[in-house]
């Protein structure tokens, strides 16, 4: 008995703590006996893909929100990035691509994220420039010299880097593999090392992590350089799965899905609070929302007014949730 | 804790409701995936091919991916899984179309790309599109022809889209085509990238014209850019009506209905018309067709045509613009 | 006698079942001053809250005047002429004190429609208010430009206003320098010409004592004795607070220094701040450093952590020379800070025991490459701290440490140090917001390390901590060290006028 129990305490205080997996099982729930179609293989992918996608940017975007700060940039970074890859490709590849060219192709697309992270860390942490005015004015003038290098033209890659993202290993997309790869690697950073620690301590209090002798500037530089990292990687999936460099990869509305996720899913907007379990589930509620919505194949203006006030609700479930178990 | 179990139902329920309308039938069914419904054009074409489907009896899932091409291959990679019989898409832009052609082609389902061609790619597809560089050509041809009536000198500028849209780029191949044997009596000072948006259009503009204050001829590639056009020439004193002193020579493209009423309120010199009945007509056609086996031609030309001062009783009857103008009023 | 102006009568209060106050009866006559003592959670809070309208009790009543008083929202208790100073400071610190006196009722000109505020008379009536505390600041200054007593002041002027008939202190001098909080008592005494009825809560006993007429313990909700304070003594209320005998406050040491200096610092000037200071801690030492606030105490304290920048001087540890220090160099060399801010510079309040436990030691459980943490035996070594220092908690992974009181979280603080490795402690106003049992159980813990070998440099504006504590005592004045007082030589009255800064008495 004693184990099971124990299972049980584990669920429940799991489903406590994210409120969340009601909402995404209530939602699967009724959109099921309507659509079954949406539970059919093809259509699993898609959502898990979507669902890979999302978790890329939102995990990045974790490891600031942790330590208090907040990265605007993404879309950008993955603009510049992905015009960076496919124009080092156009280049110096022929149609298919070779390995080596691809490869070359690909750390410069990280190295882009790595960069611009770099520079918002050392602003933030050195220069104690606010988080939110750093990167949204990396949002403009990094987008701007997405446009400006390629002159608004979309350029196409070889069919080989495609496969980064149509590729498939023991029948499952490559992406799928990478993404829950990325997902273990945070998780296991945050919660198992050092710097994990120091991320949420400088979350929690930066004079007091200071005053603890936290390395705060080189803590903050790798939160900001994690989270271009994984704009890059996101980057990298989205120029390989549109068979497109484009320096208009995403709208900047991915901000609030990504953001939108972390939160809902029991990261703090003030820093401190996020696990790697908990923005896993956020993403996968706003990834099954855009995709029952689009399943129901309701008109353009309801889904944009259902998707916000969902959103919206989640999140005034998830500040009750919270006052009530502070009240506890 | 028990106290907010409830909330997840009500959010639910609300879905539930939503969707408890539309039962699957033996209809056929054409999913719509338009990349954007942000201007009236967008929300015309959407309506005609609603129109010409509810005409067939034909069911249309729409989907609309809101300026983001990703979302977009999620949509057609969801109507797929829905079974779809077909699909028409308005692409945002000529490449990113590409996997979504294969995807359809894999599925072994007709699509039909509306309005923005594809590039060279191996899938099968028929695309349905107005004849930008044409239309485009014939409209500031017109315009010329006035400019070179009144015997004055002129300064141009126009107004380019998303250069990543094969239309914006033939749209301004043919006002440059057009412009050229006209070289002495007009020249071009001013070029402004868009990229089919509003904000941008205006902060250019302005700027455009504190450099070039005598600009007097100006091409728009889209309709839907004159209001921060409007905005910006009436800040700089310079929107005047045909005859006026101090007239900017004034040019469009769509046929939307703001173009319509500037044209009769003798604003507006010539606006070249995409006839969206036709292409709507044309797409869903093609995807039937397609369903049904038949061979069709890879490219459907809609021919457009310009509507100006001096043809605009004769040819607003099939202005789309006009259509929507007058039904309002 | 006078009569009573406010009576409790029979006060009960439970929360989720666990009863706070029990039975609670007691009166304080118009123009006496009543110390209401007890530990962290004896529930003084509780009774406090009930008097100003924010909590209501479940049974029993209050009376005013001899009238029953039951205020549903803290303004009708503003209403009927009663006033709380906290401990905790509810100003805004980004209005002027005039604006932060008047901020609920602005003196307004204009007609009832449209009216504006009065500046003229604002600034007026907030001077006079400041005048009676004798706070001697611009009423247009910043809240956040005050020195904490300063603001503690301004919060009780605030009190001050209007038609007052009963006062309620609590913790007023957490914050205040020996003068200030002389200058405090002398309005409570004013307050208690006028008729004003006074309770005074106070960790600080002493205080209790010179200050108040009758004297009231509660112990876990009861009252376990009340009457005149010369029926009592220190050591009486410390047993009937605790409920157990203490041999005495301050625990005996059984090694003295020992003959190495373990932080040296050699003519130490930042213009300003502080001027040429200089002065040797040895290992095992316990060394005091007394001062008002703003004598550079504090900021002496900042400097050798590397939290501020100095222009001149040398500071050794172990021997060593440390160029342009850091917290980090600091914390590198085995030194410890314990600030006199514990929420923003000592904890993280709504992380865990755990990750605040574990912070500064966080490194030595790290693999060298990467950094992976060896996670249970640091959660080993956390529960080994916790337990050393009897943090009062349930759980230490999951209660966050804002929910503790603040002994609890002080000895949290210490035992993020501890666990650090520390063996140079700065130790700033330790035990302030500390209540009697965990402050007796800190000092133990400190004279334990002492003994031990650990050195440690303790600020306080308590000198009986100071003279009960340290084994020799700096008396810092205006950015200098004034004095050097060894243990046998401890003379209260010299020091004190050596921190005041007058000319020393021949």
């Amino acid at each position: 008995m004693g184990p099971v129990r124990g299972n049980i305490g584990h669920i429940q205080l799991f489903l406590r703590d994210y409120p969340v997996v009601w909402l995404s099982l209530g939602l699967g729930l009724l959109v099921v006996p309507v659509r079954p179609e949406i539970l059919s293989p093809l259509n699993l992918e898609t959502l898990a893909l979507a669902i890979a996608l999302l978790l890329v940017l939102s995990l990045g975007q974790s490891f600031v929100l942790i330590t208090a700060g907040i990265d605007l940039s993404l879309p950008a970074i993955m603009s510049l990035a992905s015009v960076v890859g496919a124009s080092y490709l156009a280049g110096n590849s022929d149609l298919t691509g070779t390995p080596l060219s691809i490869l070359t192709a690909i750390v410069a697309m990280l190295l882009v994220g790595l960069a611009i992270g770099f520079l918002h860390g050392f602003s933030v942490a050195y220069l104690r420039m606010p988080a939110f005015l750093v990167t949204l004015a990396s949002l403009m003038w990094v987008g701007g010299i997405a446009v400006w290098y390629t002159e608004s033209v979309r350029i196409p890659v070889p069919e080989g880097f495609i496969q980064v993202w149509y590729g498939r290993l023991l029948g499952i997309p490559v992406p799928l593999w990478t993404v829950a790869i990325l997902a273990v690697l945070a998780h296991f950073i945050l919660s198992n090392t050092v710097m994990g620690r120091r991320l949420y301590a400088v979350g929690h209090g930066l004079q007091t992590a200071l005053v603890s002798g936290v390395p705060i500037g080189r803590t903050i530089v790798f939160a900001y350089m994690t989270s271009g990292l994984c704009a890059s990687i996101a980057a990298v999936f989205y120029t390989a799965r549109l068979h497109t460099g484009s320096p208009e990869l995403v709208e900047n509305e991915v901000l609030l899905d990504c953001i939108g996720a972390a939160v809902i899913g029991g990261t703090s907007l003030f820093g401190g609070k996020g696990k790697v379990i908990g923005i896993l589930m956020g993403v996968v509620f706003i990834a099954l929302v855009g995709n029952c919505l689009n399943m129901l194949g309701l008109r353009y203006w309801h889904v944009i007014m259902i998707k916000g006030g969902v959103i919206l609700l989640a999140a005034v479930l998830d500040a009750f949730q919270r006052r009530w178990s502070g009240a506890e | 804790m028990l106290r907010n179990w409830h909330l997840p139902f009500v959010v639910v329920l609300g879905f539930g409701l939503l969707s408890g309308c539309s039962e699957p039938s033996e209809q056929l069914r054409i999913g719509v995936a338009f990349e954007t419904l942000q201007t009236e054009y967008w929300v015309a074409s959407v309506e005609a091919i609603e129109a010409e489907l509810r005409r067939r009896n034909i069911e249309m899932i729409e989907a609309v991916a809101d300026n983001d091409a990703n979302r977009q291959l999620d949509q057609i990679h969801i109507l797929i899984a829905r079974g779809v019989d077909g699909i028409i898409v308005s692409p945002k832009d000529s490449m990113t179309v590409i996997p979504m052609i294969k995807a359809a082609n894999r599925a072994n389902i007709p699509i039909v790309i509306y309005n923005r061609p594809p590039a060279d790619n191996d899938g099968q597809s028929v695309t349905v599109v107005a004849d930008n560089y044409e239309i485009a050509k014939a409209t500031v041809e017109y315009m010329a022809e006035r400019a070179v009536e009144t015997g004055r000198k002129y300064k141009a500028m126009i107004l380019i889209g998303d250069l990543g849209d094969i239309n914006a780029i033939a749209r301004r191949d043919g006002f440059d085509d057009a412009i050229r044997p006209f070289s002495d009596i007009i020249e071009v000072v001013a070029r402004v990238p868009t990229e089919w948006s509003q904000d941008k259009a205006l902060s250019g503009v302005t700027s455009a014209l504190q450099v070039n204050p005598d600009i007097n001829f100006v091409f728009a590639s889209t309709d839907f850019l004159f209001p921060p056009l409007i905005s910006a020439l009436r800040t700089a004193g310079k929107y005047k009506k045909i005859g006026e002193e101090g007239h900017v020579l004034l040019g469009g493209f769509d046929g939307d209905p703001l173009a319509y009423s500037m044209l009769v309120e003798r604003y507006l010199d010539a606006d070249g018309v995409q006839d969206v009945y036709f292409d709507c007509a044309a797409s869903v056609d093609a995807v039937v067709r397609m369903h049904q086996n038949q061979i069709v031609e890879s490219i459907i030309r809609d021919p457009g045509f310009v509507i100006h001062q001096g043809n605009l009783e004769e040819k607003a009857g099939q202005m789309w613009g006009a259509q929507i103008a007058r039904s309002n009023d | 006698m006078t009569r009573p102006v406010l009576e409790f009568e029979h006060i009960d209060k439970s929360f989720f079942g666990a009863k706070v106050l029990k039975d609670v009866s007691f009166a304080v006559r118009s123009g006496a001053i009543v110390g209401l003592v007890g530990e962290n959670g004896a529930g003084k809070s509780t009774l406090m809250n009930i008097l100003s309208g924010i909590l209501t009790a479940d049974a029993g009543w209050i009376k005013v005047n001899g009238i029953p008083f039951a205020p549903q929202r803290p303004d009708e208790s503003a209403l009927a002429g009663i006033a709380l100073v906290h401990q905790e400071l509810n100003l805004f610190p980004n209005l002027s004190a005039a604006e932060n006196l008047f901020v609920a009722d602005f003196p307004r000109q204009g007609s009832k429609w449209l009216s504006w505020i009065d500046r003229a008379s604002l600034r007026t009536r907030a001077s006079e208010l400041l005048e009676q505390v004798n706070l001697d600041v611009d009423p247009g200054t910043l809240v956040e430009e005050l020195s904490p007593g300063q603001k503690q002041l301004l919060e009780i002027a605030k009190a001050l206003k209007g038609d007052l008939k009963i006062v309620a202190f609590d913790e007023p001098t957490t914050s205040l320098t020996q003068p200030e909080t002389q200058q405090l008592f002398s309005i409570i005494r004013r307050l208690k010409e006028r008729g004003v009825g006074v309770i005074y809560i106070s960790h600080n006993l002493g205080d209790v004592m010179r200050l108040c007429d009758q004297v009231v313990v509660l112990r876990d909700g009861e009252i376990q004795a009340a009457g005149d304070k010369d029926s009592f003594t220190i050591p009486d209320v410390i047993q009937l607070m605790v409920g157990r005998e203490l041999e005495t406050l301050f625990p005996r040491r059984r090694n003295t220094p020992q003959d190495v200096p373990v932080l040296q610092v050699r003519h130490l000037s930042q213009p300003g701040i502080v001027h040429e200071v200089s002065f040797t801690l040895r290992r095992g030492e316990m060394l005091g450093i007394s001062g008002l606030m703003g004598s550079g105490r504090t900021e002496l304290a900042r400097i050798l952590f590397g939290l501020d920048s100095y222009e001149r001087g040398e500071i050794l540890v172990e021997g060593e020379t440390v160029s342009a220090p850091s917290p980090r160099k600091c914390v590198d060399r085995g030194m410890a800070f314990l600030t006199e801010d514990r929420s923003l510079e000592g904890l993280m309040p709504s992380a865990s025991i755990e990750e605040n436990v574990a912070l500064v030691g966080l490194e030595e459980f790290g693999s060298r490459f990467l950094g992976v943490l060896k996670r249970e035996t640091l959660k080993d070594r956390v529960g080994e701290v916790v337990r050393e220092l009897s943090v009062d908690c349930r759980r230490i992974d999951r209660q966050s440490v804002k929910t503790l009181s603040g002994g609890n979280q002080q000895k949290v603080v210490l035992g993020k140090w501890l666990l650090g490795g520390s063996r140079i402690l700065l130790l700033d106003e330790p035990t302030r917001g500390v209540d009697v049992g965990a402050r007796y159980e800190i000092y133990q813990k400190l004279v334990e390390l002492a003994d031990e070998g650990v050195s440690m440099i303790v600020i306080s504006s308590d000198l009986e901590e100071l003279v009960g504590l340290c084994d020799r005592i700096l008396v810092m004045s205006r950015g200098e060290i004034r004095a050097s007082v060894d243990r046998q030589d401890f003379d209260r009255k010299e020091m004190l006028q050596a921190a005041i800064g007058e000319e020393r008495l021949t």
